[in-house]
């Protein structure tokens, strides 16, 4: 059975998925933007409209759309009165409901919602695992040529700035590679679980990781384990495969969390 | 200190800076000698730390300019850092965080040199505030500064770590011969160890050795009658109103 092309289809872009998830997660949850993804992610609904309104495709409207409404929050200043935390939710919800009704003038694909929302990788096809695949490679190039920059930044702004590194920059950066991220998640988790595969793993890697690197890379482990797990459940007892993917990331970090108390290791 | 070394490494003109149509900075220029120790006082929201960021290319000033020696190398100790403690750190990666490899015994012997070098493989989080400021001392060494910057850096610490940070400062300006400009409250400790005092309220109100310092009265203005230092009589030209503009007496 697992030798089905669909099967090897989804399993290859869950991997990738998961893969790429944990740096990027690891640096939204550092630099406390953990709701930053969700509002992303929101917004990928109307770039699904989009792709299929202009006939670009659905994955290229979500790349546009998504990437735009990440360098309009760039633009946002912390001196506004309002806090970021709050934008991020207000925006979000808003594309949301701005592509549910999108979707409901759209007959033809309105049953298809579902999917949008919650994933299904077991229907992803040779073309978007090409666009996976693609934008896949553009996120890992990016991570890598800026992931010490971003660290250092991440742990010291102020300092890292007077040392020659462009914090604007970097910041646009990590936002354009969030979108990416988001564009290729969404036929495999589905808009609104995508932030908890970015978090979750991480969250799991922390207990045990020293350093940066440790802990986005254990959590590169952790989460390419929790996708496959999640993928034979859906396989083998027809639950629905993204939210078993979650499941089995939130039971692997309570098992973390158990382990640690139960070494009374204080973190 | 030593007269034929003094070379210019930095200087300040005309700098003035707007936060929110507010003035922050009012045009401030003074210069920063090799090997001197240069300490800035002056009341909260006075600009100190604003100051310190124009010089280090932060913040860009509105108006005035910021001349640097060619090649200038400058460390920089912030004054607080709000590390999240999902980020985990050991002493060793923090050192390493510029993206420059080093070996572990150049790491070790700079620790040394501040008085951390048993810290090489702790975790940053539980460190106290003493051991910080050390650790964050030696990750500038690294990369062997000519001029120090430090925004308070002995907040937090107990009168005693107090003591011994600045007597540390003192020997690495001497040793290492590398100028220290830093932001301080402690003014029993600035006028022992401190070669130049600027005072700063937005503009400088004064400045000079501590000894020159302790005998103006734009100090007393800013700091009360009743710190510990002798009073001497003067001819202000001007006072400060409450909300720290400043007032000429014509």
């Amino acid at each position: 059975m697992w030798t089905e092309p669909f099967i090897l289809r989804g399993l290859l872009a869950a991997v990738i998925m998961a893969a790429l998830a944990s740096p990027i997660g690891c640096l939204m949850i550092w630099r406390r933007m953990a709701y930053f993804s969700d509002s992303l992610s929101h917004s990928a609904l109307a770039g699904v409209l989009l792709g299929l309104a202009l006939g670009i495709g659905q994955n290229a409207g979500v790349a546009i759309v998504v990437c735009l409404t990440a360098l309009l929050l760039t633009q946002i200043s912390d001196r506004f009165i309002i806090g970021m935390d709050l934008l991020l939710l207000i925006i979000g919800q808003t594309a949301l409901c701005a592509g549910i009704i999108g979707f409901s003038y759209m007959p033809e694909i309105r049953t298809d919602l579902t999917a949008y929302l919650f994933g299904d990788v077991l229907s992803v096809t040779g073309d978007d695992l090409i666009f996976i695949a693609g934008a896949g490679s553009l996120c890992l190039i990016l991570l890598l040529l800026n992931w010490k920059k971003m660290v250092f930044a991440t742990v010291m702004s102020d300092v890292a700035q007077s040392e020659g590194v462009c914090v604007k920059k970097l910041s646009a950066v990590f936002m354009i590679l969030t979108a990416l991220f988001v564009a290729l998640a969404l036929k495999t988790t589905g808009l609104l679980l995508i932030s908890a595969l970015l978090v979750i793993p991480p969250c799991s890697a922390r207990f045990f990781a020293k350093t940066p690197e440790q802990m986005a890379g254990l959590g590169i482990i952790i989460g390419v384990f929790c996708v496959i797990g999640g993928l034979a459940c859906s396989v083998f007892t027809d639950v629905p495969a993204a939210p078993a993917m979650e499941i089995f990331c939130a039971v692997f970090f309570s098992v973390c969390c158990l382990y640690v108390k139960c070494n009374k290791r204080i973190m | 200190m030593p007269e034929e070394i003094k070379e210019t490494l930095i200087k300040l003109n005309g700098i003035s800076v707007d936060f929110n149509g507010r003035s922050a900075l009012d045009n401030v220029s003074f210069d920063i000698f090799s090997d001197q120790i240069v300490t800035l006082i002056g009341p909260n929201g006075a600009g100190k730390t604003t100051l310190l960021k124009i010089i280090l290319g932060i913040i860009r000033p509105d108006k005035g300019s910021v001349w640097k020696k060619d090649g200038l190398k400058i460390g920089y100790v912030p004054q607080k850092t709000n590390l999240s403690r999902n980020i985990p750190l050991t002493v060793e990666r923090f050192l390493c965080l510029e993206g420059r490899r080093h070996d572990r015994a150049t790491l070790r012997q700079t620790l040394e040199e501040t008085g951390a070098g048993n810290l090489l493989f702790r975790d940053v989080h539980p460190l106290s505030g003493g051991e910080w400021q050390r650790v964050m001392l030696a990750r500038t060494l690294l990369k062997q500064p000519d001029l120090l910057v430090l925004d308070e850096p002995a907040q937090g610490l107990d009168p005693v770590g107090e003591e011994q940070f600045y007597a540390l400062l003192t020997r690495l300006n001497q040793t290492k011969h590398c100028a220290i400009l830093m932001v301080s409250h402690d003014l029993h400790v600035v006028m022992a160890n401190t070669h130049r005092v600027l005072c700063l309220n937005r503009h400088i109100c004064c400045s000079g050795t501590p000894h020159e310092i302790a005998g103006s009265p734009d100090y007393h203005t800013l700091f009360g009658k009743e710190s510990s230092l002798a009073l001497y009589h003067h001819c202000h030209n001007h006072t400060h109103l409450p909300d720290g503009s400043v007032c000429h007496v014509d």
